[in-house]
């Protein structure tokens, strides 16, 4: 119990901080997924795929009722909730109303598949034991629709999801979008792990699969799919046509739908123990996602009150109108990350050759001090000043990808290649140059003891033979000692140079892959809604700068204020974070 | 500077590492145990101890191809930041070079064999170290951390890396006896500067003597004899009125109020040198005589 609260507590923080930086919407999903899981205890089951792969006979074999239309042509147009209620029938929930408007069975059909838009959300109730209270099955348009819109609103479904079930045609089992739309789903969900969430995959119309190819069939989906989740999926076989029309036929297909719903209802049966976990994970996925809006903010609210209005502008007119193309703006990141790195490798190794040039002519000196002494430290400082500029130069490249791709950036680019000159500036010398054997030094020491012992007994031959033999002793081991040096200085240098610029080349690599990495989970996060979040957080960082409390407040002093109050935002973001990390359950 | 045109000239760091010593020299004096410095600039430069020590040297180079990455590896992650922007600022404060950092190994925290910081260095401070127990220290408080950040930066900044380096080849690789012994009167005395620098980390006495008791708590079977904590105590307390403090708690304050926050405590935060505040010769004078010293 105490850790209910704890989360519920949580999902009201961030929430509230959400809405503080204009995002609404965001405020009310988190808001609202945490109350259905936790205080109506409902499990979401939704139902993924390309068009005509079967979704919605899916559902309607394991209701056991034609509920949802079906027909020769992609029909489910929009997203529509299916679960127990006191009479079976049809409903719409406005946007704006309290409580759900009747439909007939022809309008629900006309919406459901996209001829009218719904303005709200569409709900299918069934009577009876068929559906146990607490369990909601999510219909969904195709992935690949033609109709973006409705492809992108089944990806909006996917973090809210807490059984995710994907359904593949047998013949044309996992292709490349399904492949990717299934590795957005793990992220989106937070990973199956410790995530409480599952995701289930289904090989509808198994019925047109010979016998014989079917081990072959799901030999190679059990292989693509163990490369993508660690683990493995569940695979059910499934004929959803002939399991609505004859639910006892004895057929391999129709077995398999029995144990689908079987493992739903275990699902369902587990939900104490899952939700808690779905909503910490949940948290996790959107206090992340608010982050990186918070940074969008943080660094919009550094430019000036034109440049936002402009930059709002463009954020609309690109994402609002011409949409998202997932996999066009994966393939533009993953293009650009080759880029810049290749460009930034030709710089490291340039770098590398000129050090190694220069550190090879400095141990030419032949002052032993410099060599032992100052040469590494030099070496460390100028490899840790090179990390910073490169570091500035990839912040430029990737800010510029960050732009191309959601037509605006925030902090996160700084702040991760900050972190990564930050660690190289303290990795201290790699190079180690051996000092001056000791027996140089013993010698001299020697030489002088036995020059001034005899010098003091007074033999005058014995004394100038020292006056003659110490300077000549003191010479040559000098010059022995800094010949060995130098040697072995020489041996040593290009190698612990080049671990050292391996050393900084990962250190780069890593920060532009996670920064990457945070690019395209910022993506999958906030999918349909990522122009609707960017304007908003753009809008609210202007609306921020044009508020004044008094006539003759310093508009600098506002820029400061505001700034201090997102820093604030910001590190309650990563506390609130570092809690759910920590939270056992 | 473009460090891939063809500007770029290694001498240029030569002669800025060059420069650093000197400042790294003004630095400490501005706090150190004045005795401590003495013995420090007869260490560095006697032909005597050179030679004994570049024995050690050698032998630890030797080392450290064990230790890493064994025992210390470099920080790499994210979760190392928050610790690293700290010795950044003690760094500042402290005026001194960031050292390398290595972070312990799981392995390593699990044997006990090393403190929350250890300050590792050649005894020219070319390649001073800092060793750090990164979960060890992010349990800390944040005060009682900064100290124990600022009495390791402390003891590099004063040459002390050299004593810990033949500790910790001594244990290891065995021997070393004699010279630990010719190294003792330093060791004696080279943790009151140390302490000065934690305390100006800390930014409190408070903060400053819970952190000391916590390094007290966890000493390691291998770190030097040091003074007792009564001394370190007292010595601390004397520290507490010294000039270098008052004027660091003031420009705290400014710094603060530049930066637009209000300060969050209630009492009036101290502002300029209050006139009966010591020079840092009573601190060391009252010390000195503590000791014994002659």
């Amino acid at each position: 119990m105490q850790m209910q609260e704890s989360l519920s507590a949580t999902s009201t923080r961030l929430s509230a901080i959400a809405a503080t930086l204009g995002l609404t919407g965001l405020a009310a999903d988190i808001a609202e997924d945490t109350q259905r899981r936790l205080d109506k205890a409902a499990l979401r089951v939704v139902i993924l795929g390309e068009i005509k792969h079967g979704k919605s006979s899916l559902i309607n074999a394991l209701v056991g009722a034609k509920l949802l239309p079906t027909g020769v042509t992609p029909t489910t147009g929009a997203t529509v909730e299916v679960k127990r209620g006191d009479h079976g029938g049809f409903w719409l929930w406005g946007q704006d109303s309290d409580a759900p408007a009747a439909l007939d069975e022809e309008r629900f059909a006309r919406l459901a598949r996209g001829k009218e838009p719904a303005g709200g959300l569409l709900r299918a109730t069934v009577e009876g034991d068929v559906l146990p209270p607490g369990l909601e099955l999510v219909d969904t348009p195709g992935i690949n629709d033609i109709d973006q819109v409705r492809g992108l609103s089944s990806r909006g479904q996917l973090p809210r999801g807490d059984a995710l079930v994907f359904v593949l045609d047998a013949t044309q089992a996992l292709n490349r979008t399904e492949l990717l739309f299934l590795r957005d789903a793990v992220v989106a969900v937070g990973g199956t792990e410790d995530s409480g969430a599952t995701i289930l995959v289904v090989l509808n119309r198994i019925d047109l699969i010979s016998e014989k190819e079917r081990p072959v069939l799901r030999a190679h989906v059990d292989k693509e799919l163990a490369a993508l989740i660690p683990g493995g999926v569940e695979v059910f076989e499934t004929d959803a046509r002939l399991a609505l029309k004859d639910p006892k036929a004895d057929t391999h297909g129709v077995r398999e739908l029995a144990r689908l719903r079987a493992r739903l209802l275990e699902l369902h049966g587990q939900r104490e123990r899952l939700l808690p976990r779905r909503v910490r994970a949940s948290l996790r996925r959107y206090t992340n996602l608010v982050a990186y809006n918070a940074a969008i903010q943080a660094r919009a609210l550094t430019l000036e009150t034109q440049a936002i209005v402009l930059e709002v502008a463009d954020v609309k007119s690109t994402l609002d109108r011409a949409r998202l193309d997932f996999e066009k703006l994966r393939a533009t990141i993953r293009e650009s990350r080759e880029h810049i790195l290749r460009e930034s490798r030709e710089r490291v190794a340039a770098f590398h050759g000129q050090l190694r040039e220069q550190a090879l002519a400095q141990l030419e000196r032949d002052d032993l001090r410099f060599v032992a002494d100052l040469i590494p430290g030099a070496i460390q400082d100028s490899i840790a000043h090179f990390a910073h500029l490169e570091a500035e130069r990839l912040r430029h490249a990737l800010d510029a990808l960050s732009r191309e791709i959601i037509r605006t950036h925030g902090m996160m680019t700084r702040r991760r290649m900050q972190e990564a000159a930050v660690l190289l500036g303290y990795r201290g010398p790699d190079v180690h140059i051996l000092p001056p054997s000791v027996s140089v030094e013993v010698g001299l020491l020697t030489v002088g003891v036995i020059g001034t012992a005899i010098m003091y007994f007074g033999n005058f031959v014995a004394g100038l033979l020292i006056a003659i033999a110490g300077p000549l002793a003191t010479m040559v081991l000098r010059e022995r000692s800094v010949r060995e040096i130098r040697a072995a200085a020489t041996a040593r240098l290009p190698s612990a140079l080049e671990a050292s610029v391996e050393g900084l080349e990962r250190a780069l690599t890593r920060a532009v892959d996670q920064y990457v990495a945070t690019l395209e989970e910022h993506l999958v996060l906030a999918n349909e809604r990522i122009g609707e979040q960017l304007t908003a957080v753009l809008r609210r960082a202007e609306e921020n700068l044009s508020e004044k409390s008094g006539e003759d407040r310093d508009p600098l002093v506002t820029r400061r204020a505001r700034a201090a109050e997102l820093a604030a935002l910001e590190g309650e973001l990563q506390e609130i974070g570092r809690d759910l990390a920590a939270l056992t359950l | 500077m473009d460090s891939t045109a063809s500007g770029f000239n290694l001498a240029s760091y030569v002669q800025r590492r060059q420069l650093h010593a000197y400042e790294q020299d003004m630095a400490r004096v501005g706090y150190a145990y004045g005795v401590d410095l003495r013995r420090a600039r007869w260490f560095a430069t006697s032909a005597l101890c050179q030679t004994a020590i570049r024995s050690v040297e050698l032998r630890w180079y030797e080392l450290i191809g064990e230790l890493v990455p064994d025992e210390l590896t470099f920080p790499e992650g994210p979760e190392d930041m928050p610790v690293l922007a700290e010795i950044s600022r003690i760094c500042n404060l402290l005026h001194m070079r960031a050292p390398g950092v290595r972070v312990l190994t799981d392995s390593a925290r699990a044997s006990a064999a090393w403190g929350l910081v250890t300050p590792m260095g050649s005894v020219r401070g070319s390649e001073d170290w800092l060793v750090i127990d990164v979960p060890g220290l992010s349990a800390l408080p944040a005060e009682e951390r900064a100290f124990l950040l600022g009495l390791g930066l402390g003891h590099l900044q004063c040459g002390h890396g050299p004593i810990f380096v033949t500790e910790l080849v001594s244990h290891r690789v065995g021997g070393g006896a004699l010279l630990r012994r010719l190294i003792a009167p330093w060791t004696r005395v080279c943790v009151f500067s140390a302490d000065r620098a934690g305390l100006i980390a800390a930014g409190a006495l408070e903060p400053a003597l819970m952190g000391l008791a916590t390094a007290v708590a966890q000493p390691s079977p291998w770190y030097p004899k040091v003074a007792s904590i009564d001394q370190r105590r007292l010595a601390l307390e004397d520290f507490e009125h010294a000039r270098v403090v008052a004027r660091l708690r003031t420009s705290a304050t400014l710094a603060e109020e530049r930066g637009g926050r209000r300060p969050g405590e209630d009492a009036p935060r101290p502002r300029g040198v209050p006139e009966d505040a010591w020079s840092l010769a009573r601190c060391d004078q009252r010390l000195t005589r503590r000791l014994g010293l002659p």
